[in-house]
Parts: C-alpha cells; sequence; structure tokens
C-alpha cells in the first residue's frame, strides 16, 4: 500500500459573513476510508459536489483534514515536520482539470518546468544548464519540443497545455500522481492521445495513479480499481471492471444506467 | 418543403489576424419531429451555426458572403432585426451551454417566462387564448409558465415560479432555461451544448425531457454537442463537423455505425469503450488547419491518414443518399469499386 | 467556439502585438504618450534647451522685468526680470521627478503592504485596511501639508509627505487582486510542488497583478504632479530659486490680470502633463484590461 486513508472526514467552517451571522459548518468528506497500492490506477467517480477535489487537496495537503488519517507509505502525513513535508512534495504530484488556468500566463514553459527542480534544489544538486537539459528532456518526453521552451502558455493549444502540466508534475519524479479530471476540458481526440501518454508514463516511470473524474468511461479505459463518491462518502468501492459490470448500489446503477452510450442500439429512447 | 435548410453557408470573421473563414459551404436540412446533432471539436464552426440560424452572430466581424438560410421558405439572411426579434422566442427557441449566466438573476423566472410569453402572443394570439384584458392576458400567461415548468419536470411549479434563478439548482436552472425556450412553442429549437456543465444523471433527465418533447409536437432540433454519446443517445441524424465543413451526415444510427469519413472514425475511435485495452485509444494527432489561410482542398488532408495528392486540390462536395452523406473523394472512389 | 477564430480576451495571455495594435488604434492613447514623452524629453534635455541658465540659480535681470512674450523671452519674463521658459523648462525636472518619485513610493508600500494583507488575510489583513481606512478619513492634501510643514521645505520631504497620503490606494488594489489571484490553480500547483510563500507572492502573483497596478500609476503621476504644485502654490515644499510649476503660479498671482503670461504657461503646462498622463493611463487600461473599457 503506497497510500492509506483512514476514517478521513473534512468539514469546512462556513466562517463569519458579516458581523454575527455565521454560515454553517459544510462536510465535504466524511469517514472516507480508501487504500491504494503502489503502481496501480485508482479512480475516484462523482459528480460535482461529491468532494472529490477536497480528497485530492487533502492528500496534497493544501487542506488540513479534520479527523482520521492519511497515510503515505506508513508515514501519517498530519505528522510531517516542515522539512518533511517539503520532501514529500516532490513525491506526491498533481495535474489539474484545467489547462488554462494551471500555468501561470507570465511563466516561460522553460521556467515553468525548471522551477520545480529550482525549489528543491537542495536535493537534486542541478545547476542551472542540468535543470534546463532535464526540462527540456521532458518536455521532449510529453510529446513538445525545444521549440516550445521559450513560448509562453497561451501560445499553446488546450491539450499541448495539459502536457506541459504532466511535465512540470513529473519534473521531480514523483511516486504518486493525483490527475484532477485530467482530460475534461480536452476534445475527444486530444483526450484519447493525452491518455495513452499517462499510459506509456506510468510504466515508465513507475507512477501510481489516483485518477479524479466524472467521466465513467475515462475511469473504466484507465483505472484498475475505483471508488465512487456521492456527497462526500464513499458509496461503492472495488474492482473497476466488476462495478460496471455487477454495480451493488442504487446509486452506482442510476450513474452507470446516466451515462451516455456512443452506441445508438443502447439509447433508452429507441 | 423542410423547416430550415441551409444551403451553402459561407461566414467569414474578421480577427485580428485577418479574415478566417469560419464557415465554408455548410448544407444542411432540418425537417418536423427531426433531432439533429450537430458534432464536432472545438473551433469547428458548429456554435457559429447554430448561433447563424438565430441570427445573433455580431456582423461585423462576421459577413455572410454566400449561402442561405431559409425557415420555413423564408431566408433569414435578409431578414431585418426587427422581424429577427419577431421569430426568436416565437419559432425558433434557443438554449445555451451556461444555465447560470442565461437567467437574469435579478427577476424571478416566473417574470421571465411570462415575458417571453406575452413577447410570443404579439405575434401569435392564439398562444393565449383570447383574454379579454391586460390582466386577464397576464393571468394566462402566468398560467402558461406554471404549465411550462410542471411540464419540464420542475417540482411545485406554482410555487416555485416566484423564486429567483439563484434558488434553483443548476440542473432545474437549465430546465427553467428550457421551459423558456419553449414556452413560445417554437417549431424550432437551438440546443448549444445544453448539458456540457451538467452532471450525467441530470444530463440524462434533460435528454429524456427534450426527447418527449419533440415526441409529443414535432418540434425540429438543432442540437450542439462534442458528446459522441449524447448524439448516440438522443439523436435521429447527425451532421460532422471539421474545421467549418460537414464532412458526415445523415441517420444518426447510420453514421455512428458505418462512419465512413476518416475523421468521423477518428473521432470514434478516440471514445473509450467497454473493453478497450489501455494504450490503443487512437486519437488524432496533428492541429486543425488555420483557418486566415486555409488549406486549398480537404480541410482535413493534412490529418488523414488515407489522403492522396488529389485531396489538395478541390473540396470535396458532401454526397451520398439522404440518409448518409460523406464528403471525401478517397472513400466514395473506394464505395463504388466495391459496389 | 473556435479560440482561433473569435479572439477571447485573456488580458494576461495575451500576445504585445496584440496590445500594441490595440492601443495604436485609439489616438487619445497615443496623443498621451506623445504629451508625456515630450515632458520626458524636456525633463531629460532641459539644461541644452534652457536660454538664460543664469536666471535658474536665482539671478535676477530688473532691467526686462514683466515682460510679454517675444523673441527672446519666448513665455516672457516675470517680475524679477528672469525667463520664464527657461523656469517653466527646468521645473518639469522637478514636477515630473517629484510626481513619479511620489508615486513608486507610494506604490511600494501600499503593494507590500496589501499584497501581504491580500495573501495572509486574518488579522494581518484587519490591521492593514485598517490603517487604510483610518488614512482614507483625512483628505490628502490636509495630509501632505501638514506632514510637510512638519517635515520642513525640501523637495524630498514634500515627496514623502505627498506619499504617505497616497500608498492606501495601492494597497487596497493589491490586496484585492492579492485575494483573486492567490485562488487560481497555477498557485495552488506552485503550493503543491512546495514553492514558500515568498516564491509564490513574488514569481506568481506579483507578476499577474502587475497590469492594472501599472495603470493606476500612470494616471497618477498626473494626479500627483498636481499635488506637487499644489504645495508648491501656496508655499510648503519647494523653494525659490529652485523653479517649479506650482510656486511660480503662486507668484504669477501677484502680477494677475496684467501680466497674464506669467499665469498661463505654467498652468498649461501643469494642465498639459496631468492631461498627458491621465490620456496614457486609460490607455494602458484599454490595453491590459479590455472588458473595462466604457
Amino acid at each position: 500500500m503506497i497510500l492509506e486513508i483512514e476514517a478521513v472526514t473534512k468539514s469546512f467552517d462556513g466562517g463569519r459573513r458579516g458581523l454575527w451571522r455565521r454560515v454553517p459548518k459544510v462536510v465535504a468528506l466524511s469517514d472516507v476510508t480508501l487504500s491504494i497500492r503502489r503502481g496501480e490506477s485508482f479512480g475516484i467517480v462523482g459528480e460535482s459536489g461529491s468532494g472529490k477535489s477536497t480528497l485530492a487537496r487533502c492528500i496534497l495537503r493544501l487542506e488540513e483534514i479534520s479527523s482520521g488519517r492519511i497515510l503515505f507509505e506508513g508515514t501519517d502525513l498530519a505528522k510531517l515536520t516542515p522539512r518533511q513535508l517539503q520532501r514529500l512534495r516532490a513525491r506526491i504530484q498533481i495535474v489539474f482539470q484545467d489547462p488554462y488556468t494551471s500555468l501561470n500566463p507570465r511563466m516561460s514553459v522553460h521556467d515553468i518546468l525548471v522551477e520545480p527542480m529550482e525549489i528543491h534544489r537542495d536535493r537534486l544538486g542541478l545547476g542551472a544548464r542540468g535543470r534546463t537539459d532535464r526540462a527540456v528532456e521532458m518536455l521532449e518526453r510529453v510529446g513538445l519540443g525545444v521549440q516550445h521552451l521559450y513560448r509562453f502558455p497561451h501560445e499553446f493549444s488546450g491539450g499541448q497545455r495539459q502536457r506541459i502540466g504532466i511535465a512540470r508534475a513529473l519534473m521531480l519524479r514523483p511516486d504518486f500522481l493525483i490527475l484532477d479530471e485530467p482530460t475534461s476540458a480536452l476534445d475527444v481526440s486530444v483526450q484519447a492521445q493525452v491518455l495513452n501518454l499517462l499510459h506509456e508514463l506510468q510504466a515508465e516511470f513507475g507512477l501510481t495513479y489516483l485518477f479524479i473524474s466524472h467521466d465513467l468511461a475515462v475511469i473504466r479505459y484507465i483505472c484498475d480499481r475505483l471508488a465512487l463518491m456521492h456527497r462526500g462518502r464513499i458509496v461503492e468501492r472495488g474492482d473497476a471492471e466488476a462495478i460496471f459490470q455487477r454495480p451493488e448500489t442504487e446509486y452506482a446503477r442510476t450513474l452507470l444506467a446516466a451515462m451516455p452510450d456512443p452506441d445508438p442500439d443502447r439509447s433508452p429512447f429507441l | 418543403m423542410a423547416l430550415l435548410e441551409i444551403r451553402d453557408l459561407h461566414l467569414t470573421m474578421q480577427s485580428f489576424q485577418g479574415t478566417a473563414h469560419v464557415l465554408n459551404g455548410i448544407d444542411l436540412t432540418v425537417g418536423h419531429g427531426e433531432i439533429w446533432g450537430l458534432v464536432g471539436e472545438t473551433g469547428c464552426g458548429k456554435s457559429l451555426t447554430g448561433l447563424s440560424v438565430s441570427r445573433l452572430v455580431a456582423t461585423p466581424p462576421a459577413r455572410y458572403p454566400r449561402g442561405e438560410i431559409r425557415f420555413a421558405g423564408r431566408n433569414l439572411l435578409d431578414a431585418t432585426e426587427e422581424e429577427m426579434r419577431s421569430l426568436r422566442g416565437r419559432r425558433i427557441g434557443m438554449i445555451f451551454q451556461d444555465p447560470a449566466t442565461n437567467l437574469n438573476p435579478a427577476f424571478r423566472v416566473g417574470e421571465q417566462l411570462v415575458d417571453v410569453a406575452l413577447h410570443a402572443a404579439r405575434h401569435e394570439p392564439s398562444l393565449l387564448g383570447a383574454p379579454s384584458s391586460r390582466r386577464a392576458l397576464r393571468a394566462a400567461a402566468h398560467d402558461l409558465a406554471v404549465e411550462m415548468l410542471d411540464r419540464m419536470g420542475i417540482p411545485d411549479a406554482a410555487a416555485r415560479v416566484h423564486d429567483y434563478p439563484h434558488q434553483f439548482s443548476g440542473g432545474m436552472r437549465q430546465r427553467v432555461l428550457i421551459a423558456l425556450a419553449l414556452i413560445g412553442q417554437p417549431d424550432l429549437l437551438i440546443a448549444d451544448e445544453p448539458t456540457t456543465a451538467l452532471d450525467v444523471s441530470v444530463q440524462a433527465q434533460i435528454l429524456r425531457l427534450i426527447h418527449g418533447i419533440v415526441r409529443d409536437r414535432g418540434l425540429a432540433v438543432l442540437f450542439i454537442t462534442h458528446n459522441l454519446g449524447v448524439v448516440a443517445q438522443l439523436c435521429s441524424h447527425v451532421a460532422v463537423m471539421y474545421a467549418g465543413n460537414i464532412v458526415e451526415a445523415g441517420r444518426a444510427r447510420s453514421v455512428l455505425k458505418h462512419p465512413m469519413h476518416p475523421y468521423t472514425r477518428a473521432l470514434l475511435s478516440s471514445v473509450p469503450a467497454a473493453g478497450t485495452r489501455r494504450g490503443s485509444l487512437r486519437g488524432l494527432a496533428g492541429a486543425v488547419p488555420d483557418l486566415v489561410h486555409p488549406p486549398a482542398g480537404c480541410r482535413f488532408a493534412s490529418r488523414c491518414a488515407q489522403a492522396e495528392p488529389g485531396c489538395t486540390h478541390t473540396i470535396p462536395p458532401l454526397e451520398g443518399t439522404s440518409d448518409h452523406r460523406i464528403a471525401c473523394f478517397v472513400t466514395m472512389r473506394e464505395n463504388r469499386v466495391l459496389a | 467556439m473556435s479560440a482561433s477564430v473569435a479572439p477571447a480576451i485573456a488580458p494576461s495571455g495575451e500576445s504585445w502585438r496584440r496590445r500594441f495594435y490595440r492601443f495604436r488604434q485609439s489616438w487619445p492613447s497615443l496623443l498621451g504618450l506623445a504629451i508625456v514623452l515630450l515632458m520626458v524629453l524636456v525633463m531629460i534635455f532641459g539644461p541644452y534647451l534652457v536660454r538664460f541658465p543664469e536666471h535658474l540659480v536665482g539671478q535676477v535681470d530688473t532691467e526686462s522685468r514683466l515682460m510679454a512674450p517675444n523673441a527672446t523671452y519666448w513665455f516672457g519674463t516675470n517680475e524679477v526680470g528672469q525667463d520664464l521658459y527657461s523656469l517653466v523648462v527646468m521645473g518639469t525636472r522637478v514636477s515630473l521627478l517629484a510626481g513619479l518619485a511620489v508615486v513608486v513610493l507610494g506604490a511600494s508600500v501600499g503593494i507590500t503592504l496589501g499584497a501581504i494583507a491580500g495573501y495572509f488575510g486574518g488579522w494581518t489583513d484587519e490591521v492593514v485596511m485598517r490603517l487604510v481606512d483610518l488614512k482614507l478619513t483625512i483628505p490628502g492634501l490636509i495630509l501632505a501639508m501638514a506632514v510637510a510643514t512638519a517635515l520642513g521645505p525640501g523637495l524630498l520631504n514634500m515627496v514623502i509627505a505627498i506619499a504617505i497620503s497616497w500608498w492606501p490606494g495601492y494597497a487596497r488594489l493589491a490586496r484585492g487582486e492579492v485575494m483573486a489571484k492567490k485562488e487560481e490553480t497555477f498557485v495552488t500547483a506552485a503550493r503543491a510542488l512546495g514553492a514558500g510563500t515568498f516564491r509564490i507572492l513574488h514569481r506568481h502573483i506579483l507578476p499577474n497583478i502587475l497590469s492594472p497596478i501599472i495603470v493606476k500609476m500612470s494616471l497618477d503621476i498626473g494626479f500627483a504632479i498636481l499635488m506637487v504644485a499644489s504645495l508648491g502654490f501656496i508655499g510648503i515644499g519647494v523653494r525659490p530659486p529652485t523653479p517649479e510649476w506650482g510656486s511660480l503660479l503662486a507668484i504669477a498671482r501677484n502680477n494677475m490680470p496684467d501680466a497674464w503670461w506669467t499665469a498661463i504657461f505654467p498652468g498649461i503646462t501643469i494642465i498639459l502633463a496631468v492631461f498627458g498622463f491621465n490620456l496614457l493611463g486609460d490607455g494602458l487600461r484599454d490595453v491590459f484590461d479590455p472588458k473595462a473599457r466604457r
């Protein structure tokens, strides 16, 4: 097990609105338990507001959990010293949904890719030259080229930007990659290419994927196991193919039935 | 005569880089009771086709150098703005992608529905019966608003007409928008990605709703989407667009089950299905051509695996039977050989 | 819709060519730019343009006092016979530099405080923003007068005095922009990579909030010049013989209405400077933030 999530609950304090009125507490995750094996692709499926992105933020420690534990290779994330947390950041990375907002518009591709190595300069021991070389190597690996190095994000298409986002996440050679709806903003032909790239990279870099999506077809294509989330809870989990073929809960059945099938013979209206 | 006939429609758009040839000879015929799916990827011109029918593309920067859009026989490209206003909401209903931005947040949804109903009734008095006074007319419009919300499956419609848009969830707001589009009892509904922002379970409900209305009322629908699954479920016909051209069109079953154009085939093989082996998804390499300097001949040629030198000389015409037409020289020739 | 066709407006992601194109399309922006460039040139080459350098160090020439504009004295002379043209030209240096210094100083302090308040929020935010509110209850000119009087005369003291009343606007602007930008995904990405607070503010947030700040600064330079002139006019600030537009105007009061030129030329120059920077600022706003137009 590379990641174990034990009975995690996360609630957001409403905070104050105006002088006196308190906004009620929102429970984003309640009693979530999961474990993810090294090298697998684990899918989290859910509709908007199901808590799937909050879970990702909690794993990255961008958000503190209210109760429960998250263990990465057996270490409790909440107990890390700032130094250890910094080291962990190099090992758990994320690719975001929107390729248009996830890259800093004022930074060139070079600066975007080199930044992770600058942040972790102490442990990498690479000079400026070495960092650039490594950035170019990764850029080529994700299907772009050295000629793109000094361009800015607005000069790229959505698919290309997503490749840059993937390259940035892989710069520090992480073990664990969270993919938060990485293809939902892309056209299907581009989505197919990005999914294939992710598949190749997983084998090549020995990555474990936590793949978050609302697209059941994509999850089925990429994931070995999955968990279905609904309103902050896990309603069903297990082997992906098994869930697709024999959903156990009512919610899973509803969701599967609602998934639009590109085969006209399976239209519910015929 | 079909309800909507688009013939050789060309649209250019003045942009910073120059004149972009955005629509390049669109031919499309939509009859009563037909749901046409207009599919294609970002920038293929599907939304602009829909907006052109309702004449909502600003001119300039846009220009229509050639072609016509005949709605019930009338060429809409010659219609005055006045004339278009009487058609929109009344005979042509529209739904757009984002339900949040297309309702006025400052007015109750009931008021917005009543406004559209009154506007439509000016051009079609039978819509609200023959009320004796302005007050009775308003009351009739209000009743119609409640009835529409009810038909859209909004629970407790009589009370909810008094709510403001923000009091509705995303899916419910989309239903309100559909009610708004349909309250004038239009003949044609243009729906531009109406379910893209919604969860799949809500999407399924909306599709069922549209399907039911078409079945009951013989409405014609132009359903613009990038989701082939939605097309397969809902549409009777489909037109696949690429870079401003329709490359394949016909009955949805025929096109989706036996796609012939290389682009349609690539598009369909990009969608993962049950049993697709990981890493075997095909996708499509390359990029959409520059529309300011479009290539001569077939616009798909640069990304096409079966392109021949001849493909880059002339634009292939959309040929075939009314059930299934494609615009591809190579496929047409090979099919003739086989036949 | 097509990204390549309908140009989606992405203020920070646009090419400079397109931005300049938009700037070039409006003649007021170009006029503003021309006026500002002219002022800057006069500031730089002032010593070479001056016709009577000795008048700038206090030398008087009673023979030729209060002469109307003529071929020798282009803008006429003042009551001690100094060439007004020379005084106005050299006044450009003082006014422009003072205006610029006020804005740069005010902006640096304001942006630093505002960015810290916006990024950290909580009580830091409370303290800074209450300070801003407090400042905003006192009219700028009054505060500047008070501080200038307390610090004593001199160019530097005047700049400090005005800057003190100038930072809150920048603090507010920077705070709002930072609060909006810190929620952007690329900032989250940087945090996930382990970037520290300084790096996030300096590499990711500040470069992305610069546009509105530059716009505000260019608009403000005009007002700062006006403020410098106002303080000069009421006699606090730069002391003669250093030529300064506001004080030239103040002296001219005694000679009105007969020696109209003593007031008209410094007056027009002030108007021109304020006008130029405002046009430029509006043009820059169109370039950086096309949505705010009209």
